[in-house]
């Protein structure tokens, strides 16, 4: 089994859960863990525990935070240096440019968005046509780029030496683009077509301050608050939260409705989430023939005990 | 300025997905439409032509039967259409973008390439990077807004958790479009008629030089995932169901 | 003496030249710019007999005037006052210029005085009219009334004619008899009255003569007057709403035209601009009296939108006359658009109407007031791809999947997996039925229609029907499509429906949705296709009648009967579901007060199911608070859209009044 590289993402000084979970993908083999910048050896501890047989600093001559190009070459220098067979990451946006990028590069096939890798068997599982198919591919390349699925890989703890290295590639930017400024976003609010959750409060949420409580939940997951037809024609909501063939439509991984009957016009904005949860106090209520997961109950008692356990 | 963009022949995201063999599907009975995210892509192009002057030319790989999709892409505004034709609905990433290379620089190469972020039927997010490299041009993705401002183009891309970039490049350079850059605008039935009698030029794929059965990745196997059996009703004490609840997101279903 | 018969014959002349001359002149271009506007009518000349008939008895008998009781009441007497006193004014204007003139010469003295002794009370008649047209102006003020002080000051103006004509003929009938002369004893009751309570038997003759003179003048005066009024005011309908009536649409006059849209040489569709209006259209501006029945019906104006049947007709007839200098010296290129920048009818106004016709259904002069918003949809839509930004992804779905949510066509006949007791015949299996059931998209993907669905599915089979269903080859019939102004893309899916239809064999065509109803019975055979349609409110009624359905009445309490406007208005259909709901139900069917052809819109038609209701209140809620306030403990209906619209707005009322389709209702009522 040979050496497989491994692009991890911090955040806020610690490693990201679905990095973790990107190198339990490549168990088995020889891993090296990668890390943009001088401090990886902040990180040794965790990387080690999750399988890290080499912890790679990686810098260049230039600071490389402005310019994707070059992140991306000192990269595929890297796999060449350290001759893996497979690079991966984890299919976050940042995550999905840069590998796109490193592809080109080094003109090696690249697949995005697996749900499932098999490096020795070079094969890779991942959706077509939005979720209604998997598809298994053959990746018949000298190395093999791919980029998981956020959360769909279980992190497994494997301890292994994590030795911390330095890489200092000598690419050059090619100088095409810039990143001139990069703007924060609203007090963590997450947006809500592209958001990974999504809390819906529906008729029932009887006011506009109670989605202080949906709020309270959705921000302990990282998730967009919407709002069914109902309560924004009843003036809880604005439209720009609507979700609805006639407000926005959204594809997230969990979507959690609250008080929301499930008419057709709201399911034809969130029919392709993958996980429905629904929540109401009518037990007729059309939703309850459309989720996955339905409690018949107050949403007012319900939300607090899950924000909760979350 | 002459603009080209790239359109893709997919199936309607609200079709159902017959499969057919081991890694085919059935492609006669359903609806065929132009990837979503390319239609961004579209009205840019259009709308930028129509401020400065210039041309909008289509270029899609793809069957046949895409001439329908290039017409509703040419009754949006665009003048004039490529067709690259081959049979396959999966030709690699690094073909299409070989035979989208090929076919520009014989037609000309332009000022911008605009591509959706990605298609919703192979959805590999990445065609456009490798285009770019073969000409040399810069590239940023899921760009949701876009100013032109000479020879100079900004851009900005979401990120993730509300942040965005702001990237500068040059002309010529390629846009991968998204959700925000624009309204694409419904055609006029006029113009739906024009479209009928523009140019599309058709070429074989192999007359550019490319060989479909080279493709580093192939499609072994096509299977339905499951449609929603039913809702999973949970019991007891609203407690009780919580912690149930939060479980099953977190392990059985690892959407938490 | 007569130098003053000399003074007055020209002065007669002048005067009857100038306004009859002045008059004529403006009736003449207002007749060209009917006929010089560009759109095509469609069929007048048909059905004479049934054409005359109705200008028999809608104008001469004011028929359809009086389906508002008073006010109408008052113009009959106006009419038919004005009408009795015409001869009697011409004779006199004829005389004014030939003295000797008098028709009581020419024609049997008896029939003459009978005329005068009738024409005089009529003429009576119309002040009593005009009293309670102030009346109602200035007490009871109706807010669909335009209370122009033009509109007081006419009938005040108009009342003199009347007043004048009294006074004339008392003087007449004072005056001693000349030789050869008339006797005018006893032929004018009402003026009879005038001359004895102003004593004008005390005046000498000459002061007789004086004073008829004076109120010649004043007489003829008025009319001259209110003859150059009349073509640049409402009053113009005095001249076109006969020939209006006379010319309405006699074909299937509730559909929509068929546009041309393979026309290689037409420049542009629909109605953008004033010139592309047809003469028909320019006669109904003409004959609008600006009464206000339409404004009162109707369901937009009713919750605050700005929408106002009245209105629309007075804003095209104004931007009409305004740019006619272009359209009669053939600069029709400079003709502004209708909809423009400042212009009162808005894309509010335009896309807040629901087609309910209740405006059509009420004008007095038979205007088409859905035809104007018909076909300026059509243009904004196919020419401007101006329309409500929500309806682009509805348009999108109904082209991609057939139907307007968007859910995968083969997915339409999955509402039938439901049904326990029994299966549903699918058309590609069976090739051939008695019924075709045409399900339609509400039936299909919509929760509450699919019930609807799942009920008539059962009721079919209880009644051993020999049935099939299109299935995931049903698409689409059309109707939001075309109501939304997207005649493409709805011949697109009309002709789709008929080329799959055609492969089939059938009978009848069943649908338990008004809309799909109206399309293909009414709009379809404009298309090449020729079908049997019925509506499951007659055919359940005929099932019952016929002995293949046993009804087991139960006790549904005080039930009332929501007309569809497609299925009340749009279709005549009243009677059959009433009928059934009295079968079924052990208690009481009581009538809303907005209840058949004035029924209330639930105001999902016109493609508003599917755009958003953001200006004033909500149709529905009305509609629901209506159904509350008629004291009803249930409600049925017999189209799927007018029960999700009518459950969602009694849920606001948070009042618990059940909705339920009569098929539903016979559902529970049958084994």
């Amino acid at each position: 089994m040979g050496n497989v590289g491994i692009l991890i993402e911090t955040e806020n000084s610690t490693i990201k859960e679905t990095s973790l979970g990107v190198m339990t993908a490549a168990a088995g083999h020889e891993i090296y863990a990668l890390i943009l910048g001088p401090d990886a050896a902040t990180y040794k501890d965790k990387l080690a525990e999750f399988g890290a047989a080499k912890i790679v600093s990686i810098t260049a001559g230039d600071d490389f935070s402005l310019s994707p190009d070059l992140q991306a070459e000192v990269l595929a220098a890297a796999v060449k240096e350290y001759n893996f067979e497979a690079l991966l990451g984890t299919a976050s946006s940042t995550g999905k440019d840069l590998f796109a990028r490193i592809g080109a590069i080094i003109d090696e096939p690249l697949v995005s968005d697996c749900v499932e890798v098999n490096i020795a068997e070079k094969q890779v599982k991942k959706s077509h046509f939005s979720g209604k198919t998997l598809a298994t591919l053959k990746v018949n390349g000298d190395v093999l780029l791919c980029t998981i699925r956020p959360n769909s890989i279980d992190p497994v703890a494997s301890p292994a030496a994590g030795e911390v290295v330095e890489f200092r590639g000598n690419a050059v930017d090619p100088g095409l683009i810039k990143i001139v400024e990069t703007k924060k976003g609203g007090a963590g609010k997450v947006d809500l077509t592209e958001a990974p959750i999504v809390i819906t409060g529906g008729r029932a949420i009887k006011a506009a301050e109670n989605y202080k409580m949906l709020e309270e939940c959705a921000q302990k997951i990282g998730a967009a608050v919407g709002a069914s037809r109902a309560a924004v024609d009843a003036g809880f909501a604005p439209h720009s939260m609507q979700v609805g063939q006639t407000g926005k439509t959204v594809s997230p991984k969990l979507y959690i409705a609250c008080g929301v009957s499930g008419a057709v016009q709201h399911f034809a904005g969130m029919k392709t989430s993958k996980v429905i949860v629904a929540i109401n106090e009518d037990k007729d209520a059309p939703i309850f023939s459309k989720c996955d997961y339905g409690i018949v109950g107050d949403i007012f008692d319900v939300i607090p005990v899950l924000t909760e356990k979350l | 300025m002459k603009i080209c963009v790239c359109v893709k022949h997919v199936p309607d995201t609200a079709a159902t997905i017959k499969l057919a063999g081991d890694n085919g599907f059935e492609d006669s009975e359903i609806k065929f439409v132009s990837n979503p995210y390319d239609d961004y892509g579209v009205e840019e192009a259009v709308s930028l032509c129509e401020k400065d002057g210039g041309e909008v030319v289509i270029v899609t790989v793809g069957k046949t039967a895409a001439v329908a999709t290039i017409r509703s892409a040419m009754a949006m505004g665009a003048h004039r259409a490529i067709l690259v034709k081959t049979d396959s609905q999966f030709l690699d990433s690094d073909l299409t973008a070989k035979a989208l290379k090929a076919a520009m620089e014989q037609d000309g190469l332009p000022d911008m390439i605009f591509t959706g972020k990605g298609s919703v039927d192979t959805e590999s997010f990445q065609t456009q990077y490798r285009l770019a490299k073969f000409l040399s041009m810069p590239v940023v993705n899921e760009v949701s807004t876009l100013t032109i401002d000479g020879s100079k183009a900004i851009a900005e891309r979401e990120t993730g958790g509300g942040e965005k970039q702001v990237i500068e490049m040059s002309l010529p350079c390629v846009i991968g479009a998204t959700k925000g850059l624009n309204e694409p605008r419904y055609p006029k039935f006029p113009d739906i008629m024009k479209a009928k009698k523009k140019e599309i030029n058709e070429i074989e794929l192999l007359d550019l030089g490319i060989d479909a059965s080279n493709g580093k990745v192939v499609i072994e196997k096509l299977e339905a995932v499951p449609e929603r059996s039913g809702a999973n009703m949970l019991e007891g004490s609203v407690d009780a169901q919580m912690t149930e609840l939060v479980r099953i997101l977190k392990e059985d279903e690892k959407v938490l | 003496m007569d130098n003053y018969l000399v003074f007055k014959t020209l002065l007669m002349l002048i005067a009857l030249a100038g306004a009859f001359g002045y008059f004529l002149k403006k009736v003449t271009t207002l007749y060209k710019i009917m006929m010089a506007v560009d759109g095509e009518p469609k069929p007048f000349l048909d059905k004479v007999a049934q054409r005359v008939k109705i200008v028999f008895t809608d104008v001469l008998g004011q028929a359809n005037v009086r389906r508002k009781f008073a006010p109408g009441m008052a113009h009959s007497l106006i009419f038919f006052g004005f009408l009795a006193i015409q001869p009697h004014s011409l004779e006199l204007m004829i005389q004014g210029v030939v003295p000797a003139f008098n028709l009581g010469h020419a024609l049997p003295p008896g029939l003459y005085k009978s005329y005068l002794f009738v024409a005089d009370i009529l003429g009576f008649l119309v002040l009593v009219g005009f009293a309670y047209a102030l009346y109602r102006r200035l007490v009871i003020k109706p807010d669909y009334l335009t209370m122009g002080r033009d509109a007081n000051l006419i009938i005040l103006f108009t009342s003199v004619i009347i007043i004048s004509f009294h006074f004339i003929n008392a003087f007449q009938m004072t005056m001693p008899i000349e030789d050869g002369g008339l006797s005018y004893a006893g032929v004018f009751p009402v003026s009879g009255i005038f001359a004895t309570a102003f004593n004008l038997g005390s005046l000498s003759k000459t002061g007789l003569l004086i004073g008829y003179e004076i109120f010649y003048y004043i007489h003829i005066g008025t009319i001259l007057g209110f003859l150059i009024y009349i073509p640049g005011s409402k009053h113009l309908h005095l001249l076109a709403a006969a020939p209006n009536v006379f010319f309405k649409r006699m074909d299937i006059e509730k559909a929509i035209v068929k546009t041309d849209i393979e026309d290689e040489e037409a420049e542009t569709f629909g109605l953008g601009k004033v010139s592309e209006f047809n003469w028909h259209n320019v006669l109904n501006l003409y004959a609008c009296t600006e009464c206000g029945r339409c404004e009162e019906l109707c369901p937009a104006s009713f919750t605050g939108k700005p929408l106002s049947p009245k209105k629309i007709i007075h804003d095209l007839k104004v931007d009409l006359l305004d740019q006619s200098d272009l359209i009669l010296n053939d600069k029709k290129d400079e003709i502004q658009p209708l909809l423009r920048e400042g212009s009162e009818i808005t894309n509010d106004v335009l896309w807040a109407c629901t087609t309910c016709r209740s405006c059509e259904d009420i004008c007095p002069v038979s205007n088409e007031h859905l035809d104007f918003i018909f076909e300026m949809r059509k243009h904004q839509v196919l020419m401007e791809a101006n329309f409500p930004t929500e309806m682009q992804e509805t348009f999108n779905n109904m082209e991609n999947q057939a139907n307007p949510w968007g859910f995968s066509a083969d997915s339409r006949a999955n509402w039938c997996k439901d049904i326990k007791e029994c299966s549903v015949p699918i058309m590609a299996e069976k090739q051939k039925a008695k019924v075709l059931w045409f399900v339609g998209c509400a039936g299909s993907f919509d929760d509450r229609g699919k019930k609807i669905s799942q009920a008539t599915a059962r009721i079919l089979n209880k009644a051993k029907v020999d049935f099939a269903i299109l299935g995931p080859e049903e698409s689409c019939n059309g109707d939001v499509a075309r109501r939304a102004g997207n005649e493409y893309l709805a011949q697109m899916m009309i002709m789709q429906n008929i080329e799959t239809l055609s492969q089939y064999k059938f009978d009848t065509i069943l649908t338990g949705c008004p809309h799909c109803y109206n399309m293909i019975k009414n709009e379809y055979p404009d298309f090449g296709a020729d079908y049997e349609v019925i509506h499951t409110a007659d055919y359940f009624d005929t099932l019952i009648r016929e002995g293949f359905l046993n009804i087991n009445a139960k006790d549904f309490g005080k039930l009332t009967f929501h007309d569809s406007c497609y299925l009340g208005r749009w279709n005549n259909i009243y009677e059959s579901p009433r009928d059934i709901l009295q079968k079924a139900n052990t208690g009481t069917l009581i009538e809303m007060e907005r209840t058949k052809s004035k029924g209330f819109c639930c105001g999902a038609g016109g493609a508003r199911m599917f755009m958003e209701e953001t200006i004033g209140k909500r149709i529905n809620n009305e509609r629901a608070l209506q159904v509350v306030e008629s004291g009803a403990s249930m409600v049925a209906s017999a189209c799927p859209f007018c029960a999700t619209m009518l459950n969602d707005g009694i849920m606001e009322t948070g009042k618990k009044i059940p909705v339920k389709d009569i098929a539903e209702i016979i559902d529970e009522v049958t084994n």
